[in-house]
């Protein structure tokens, strides 16, 4: 197992460099930009309604959803990042490892919950912009709720597997 | 209920310290050390047999049943 971990842990520091382009392309924002016309820059893509539009709270709320998808998204890649690193080193059964992938689960499960709140600040903050109706949902996405169960489901299998890695320990 | 490990017991009869019973046995000091302490989850019958043999005597003589504190498991 440690000769796999140990090319995915290579791998992950592959992502870790192109991630900071997907941030920005997700912004709409080209890395030539920040060099030749940083002045110049229009985060987003072209919306409907402009984001000046917006009431400030409004800008905010849509800057803090951003903000919070990339630092969700940013922690699970490094707690995922530690544990790939931790199997590359051969030590899998510990208890931090549990803790960690713990950690992960309820960290996909409940980001969709607060990002509820966001997406409908920013909805009411458009519909203001618009003089278009409110139409609130509260549904979180079910795709990133399922993979924090998923990892829930693992931490389970973990525990128990670390388990009855104590009990071949001490079985002599 | 309790399963004791006289192991300390069968080498100060047989006058054999760990290291030598663990030249004897092919089981390390560190595994010898954790039967001797109890803190041993399992023994397998190939350790049994090696420690039979290495002490000349019975599984019985190695272990045995105390009443006492249920073991947590």
């Amino acid at each position: 197992m440690s000769s796999a971990a140990r090319v995915l842990d290579r791998l992950y520091w592959v992502v870790w460099v192109i991630l900071p382009f997907a941030i920005l392309e997700t912004a709409g924002i080209r890395p030539i930009d920040l060099i030749r016309a940083p002045a110049s820059i229009s985060p987003g893509p072209p919306l409907a309604t402009p984001l000046s539009a917006l009431e400030p709270w409004g800008r905010l709320a849509f800057w803090g959803r951003f903000a919070f998808d990339n630092l969700v998204f940013a922690t699970g890649m490094a707690l995922g990042h530690w544990v790939v690193h931790r199997a590359a080193q051969g030590r899998v059964f510990t208890a931090d490892i549990l803790v960690v992938v713990r950690s992960m689960g309820w960290l996909l499960l409940l980001a969709p919950v607060a990002g509820i709140v966001f997406d409908n600040l920013i909805n009411l903050a458009f519909a203001r912009a618009n003089a278009d109706p409110f139409a609130p949902y509260w549904f979180p996405d079910p795709i990133l709720a399922g993979y924090g169960l998923f990892l829930l489901a693992i931490a389970a299998a973990l525990k128990e597997a670390i388990r009855l890695r104590q009990e071949a320990d001490l079985t002599i | 209920m309790t399963i004791r490990v006289n192991l300390d017991l069968m080498l100060a009869q047989r006058r054999m310290k760990l290291t030598e019973l663990s030249e004897r046995t092919g089981i390390s000091v560190q595994n010898l050390s954790v039967l001797k302490t109890g803190k041993a989850r399992a023994i397998r019958f190939s350790t049994l047999n090696a420690l039979c043999e290495a002490l000349d005597c019975q599984p019985g003589d190695l272990i045995e049943h105390v009443d006492g504190p249920q073991d947590d498991d």
